[in-house]
């Protein structure tokens, strides 16, 4: 209803902290090179089947010369925190943006992101001190509320805060110098996706001129590996570890872990053209969904996922046919991936035996609501680098994936993206790109 | 081109004083505070042991589609939406997907008792924990039983569950902490002027009143430790206000687009004329003491409004009781509308009855700012006895007011410098 009065949102930053290094240029290089980057994991993690998976390796040390880097107290940060704080510094840094310069009310941030855990042992070890002693020998649990001030010896106030849902926005809001809308989009892989769409909105709506939008999620979590192995949706740990994640193949065995933190700078158009800015490409249309799943584990119908994405493009004012790349979610999940393929199928119509497609989850493992931001910086980049990344490990696609299988890196031109976010709990998002 | 309204049509809220919106308000007119020695555990030894508890059962459906209500925070939700929905006279049906819920749920772990099963399987009682690394309980764990209840602890349901309620399409979680009430009142309202949907549902929830979360917010020296008087420690703006008290609840309110609920008849509680958002940038536990992120969440939710200072009736406070939250928002308050008026404008503060409801907070305070206006009764600010001179404004002290309040004003301000406002109007038809 406001159509005549919408801002153009373009892109002018690519932020990213994944297990090839940190920025746009590790994540260009390692695309380029189609390396993956699954490998069993360190202890304690090891122990813990599959035993690998997508683990970023750089260090706290390494974001202190990143733009508002300075700042950072890692004990008052989780790794959600960090894996924020690296994409968004690096986010600023390849947009040329200070924080301590332009206009800090007109510069918002917003982050998608499942939950903000930190180790499980801590809760465990607490649990355990506050057990009650009578019980404990039976292995009963029951809460002696006279320990509970002695198991909180072991706690800050800042092992509390760190841990509200807000905070990777909270620390990342202050390291941007944000003063603009703020806020955190909690969710599955579509997450991510959903911040950047709502960030495009307020953009569009002139509520901010700047907004750092993106996600994090780490899977690589002995809390989320326990649950997610428990019910039989992990990999399997006889896989090969770089060939483990398996997007819409009939050898997928399940998901595999992964971890990253993955924000763009959105920017109104007239700003970013004034100040000289880098455009990759510009935000043309975005939609999201809920559906609940089939049964408690089970998984969505596709129909909202089709809905959005339908929405999506007709926002942009295209059709199927003009697209020339899908970032798939390609969980590597036999439900999941069966869902997707049968929506994608739906989008696509007669186009799906000819469109370009990636997923990042073979290279990197699944990383939730950094899914959809890493969906979409893969696809600026191969607009800018006219290369698509592949799809290495679908080799026997499943038979409702039609879309081309080609397992190299290759040259494409690539104009029209959508990003397409979906997850079993039910949420999914589109996002559509256009090059510059 | 006219921008949509944004008018409120359903209210519902599960609270310390009750569950019936009506007996609730009647109680806060009145300044009857419900907060309590904490009653769900012993909370002996902490530096707190006062908060704000549902002491009364709450009946809800056992489930909701595929979600089992099986948990406080389930219950609170799922009543105050089912509470809310029938009063605005909405069930399922209708597009889906002209229809949102958005919902400010958790405010991190807190299942302690899962973790318990973890541990007395792991250790044996004369262990120290600390002593021993639990990689080696990986393996097993991930076989064991008890794993399959472990993501209680980060997996929202309280969201998907209301979306199957409504009936809608569209359903997302946020997080601003104790602002995330507002927050989601305020994404919703924007969807509903956008024209993404005709009819949305916010809700917030909050369960933080457990052995892990008074504790640890203590240590944080965010919670009163007037343990002696539990119904006077939340004394928001008072001089010897000493941190704010905790509580348990939920809240809902369907919002709807003027035109969809003219269109089918629904009787109109208030309209959502304007908010505001921003961000302090400043520090993660304290507000920046100049209160300039919570006055431009203030000036901009006015003039997103088309409202004057000087039409502004009554500002239900953010009021936390704390010493920073509450002198930097009359410092706010009075950059936002000038000093003048600022002295004029009555404020007051209900977490001084109920309590800080965290993400519950911006929807409970919405309800009862539309109620206000509705009824031309100003809310107390109760246990108001010692005036701080750094908070001079006027916090209706004690007393409820009767006022003619067409339009007011609702802050919500949370940890890590997110502010959101909002501007009220009373519907006359």
């Amino acid at each position: 209803m406001q159509a005549a009065a919408l801002r153009r949102v373009v892109i002018t930053g690519i932020g990213a902290l994944t297990p090839y290094g940190l920025g746009r240029d590790a994540l260009l290089e390692g695309l380029r090179e189609g390396r993956r980057a699954v490998a069993p994991l360190p202890p304690p993690l090891h122990r813990l089947p599959p035993g690998y998976g997508g683990r970023v390796t750089a260090e706290w040390k390494d974001l202190r010369p990143l733009p508002g880097g300075k700042g950072h107290r890692p004990a008052t940060m989780t790794r959600y925190t960090f894996l924020a704080c690296g994409a968004i510094g690096t986010a600023l840094q390849d947009a040329g943006i200070d924080p301590e310069a332009g206009d800090p009310e007109r510069r918002g941030l917003y982050t998608g992101s499942y939950c903000n855990m930190d180790s499980m042992d801590k809760y465990v070890r607490f649990a355990a001190v506050v057990a009650d002693r009578d019980l404990f020998a039976d292995r009963k649990f029951r809460i002696d509320d006279s320990r509970v001030m002695i198991a909180m010896k072991r706690f800050t106030g800042f092992d509390y805060l760190k841990l509200m849902n807000n905070m990777p926005t909270a620390h990342g809001g202050i390291q941007a110098g944000c003063r603009g809308p703020c806020n955190t989009f909690l969710g599955h892989a579509a997450a991510g996706t959903q911040a950047l769409g709502r960030a495009f909105r307020v953009v569009q709506d002139d509520l901010a001129d700047v907004m750092v939008a993106g996600g994090v999620g780490s899977s690589v979590h002995e809390h989320l590996m326990m649950v997610k192995g428990h019910r039989g949706q992990l990999s399997s740990a006889d896989a090969d570890p770089p060939e483990a994640s398996r997007p819409f193949d009939r050898g997928a065995t399940g998901q595999v872990p992964g971890e990253a933190g993955a924000y763009l700078v959105l920017e109104e158009r007239e700003h970013a053209l004034a100040r000289g800015a880098r455009i990759y490409g510009e935000v043309r249309g975005f939609s999201d969904r809920f559906a609940p799943p089939e049964g408690r584990h089970g998984v969505p119908s596709p129909g909202a996922a089709v809905r959005s994405a339908r929405d999506a493009l007709a926002e942009a004012g295209i059709g199927p046919e003009a697209l020339d790349l899908v970032m798939a979610t390609g969980l590597s999940r036999a439900d999941m991936d069966a869902t997707e393929a049968r929506q994608v199928g739906a989008v696509l119509g007669d186009r799906a035996g000819d469109v370009e497609w990636a997923a990042v989850s073979p290279f990197f493992g699944f990383s939730e609501a950094a899914t959809g931001p890493l969906s979409a910086a893969i696809a600026l980049l191969a607009m800018e680098a006219g290369m698509v990344p592949g799809a290495p490990h679908t080799r026997d696609p499943i038979p409702e994936w039609r879309l081309p299988v080609r397992p190299e890196p290759h040259a494409a031109a690539v104009r029209l993206a959508w990003i397409n976010t979906v997850s079993p709990e039910g949420g999914c998002a589109s996002l559509v790109l256009t090059s510059a | 081109m006219e921008r949509r309204r944004v008018v409120i049509t359903g209210t519902g809220m599960v609270i310390p004083h009750g569950r019936d919106v009506e007996d609730v308000w009647r109680q806060i007119q009145a300044g009857q505070g419900k907060l309590h020695r904490i009653q769900g555990f012993d909370p002996v030894d902490m530096p707190t042991q006062i908060g704000g508890e549902v002491l009364y059962p709450v009946a809800t459906p056992d489930e909701v589609g595929p979600y089992p209500v099986d948990s406080d925070a389930l219950r609170y939700t799922v009543a105050s939406a089912q509470d809310a929905l029938a009063q605005a006279g909405l069930g399922r049906g209708g597009d889906p997907d002209r229809r949102a819920v958005m919902c400010a749920t958790g405010i991190g772990p807190a299942s302690l008792e899962l973790f318990g099963e973890v541990a007395v399987r792991h250790f044996a009682p004369e262990d120290d924990p600390y002593a021993d690394d639990l990689a080696g309980f990986y393996p097993a764990m991930q076989r064991d039983p008890v794993t399959e209840g472990l993501d209680g602890f980060y997996l929202d349901t309280a969201t998907p569950a209301l979306a199957v309620l409504l009936g809608a399409a569209r359903a997302y979680n946020t997080a601003s902490a104790c602002a995330s009430g507002s927050h989601v009142l305020a994404d919703a309202a924007q969807a509903i002027r956008r024209g993404e949907v005709d009819v949305a549902l916010a809700a917030g929830v909050c369960t933080a009143v457990n052995r892990a979360m008074i504790p640890g917010f203590s240590v944080l020296q965010a919670l009163s430790r007037h343990n002696e008087a539990p119904e006077k420690a939340s004394r928001p703006f008072d001089a010897e206000r000493d941190g704010f008290v905790m509580s348990n609840g939920a809240s809902a309110l369907v919002l709807e687009g003027l035109d969809h609920a003219l269109a089918r008849g629904a009787r109109i509680l208030g309209e959502l004329v304007g908010w505001g958002w921003s961000t302090d940038s400043y520090r993660l536990t304290d507000p920046h003491p100049e209160g300039v992120g919570m006055a431009q969440a203030m000036g901009r939710a006015l003039a997103d409004a088309a409202v004057d200072p000087d039409q502004v009736d009554y500002i239900n406070a953010h009021g936390t009781s704390t010493a920073y939250n509450d002198a930097a928002e009359t410092l706010a308050i009075k950059k936002a509308f000038g000093t003048d008026r600022a002295y004029h404008v009555p404020v007051s503060s209900t977490k001084s009855m109920f309590g800080h409801l965290i993400h519950a907070a911006g929807t409970t305070e919405a309800i009862v700012t539309l109620l206000a206006m509705r009824d031309g009764v100003l809310p107390p600010t109760i246990n108001y006895e010692h005036p701080d001179p750094r908070c001079d404004l006027d916090y209706v002290p004690n007393r409820s007011r009767r006022a003619d309040a067409r339009t007011s004003v609702s802050n919500s301000f949370g940890f890590g410098g997110q502010n959101v406002s909002l501007v009220l109007k009373r519907w006359d038809g």
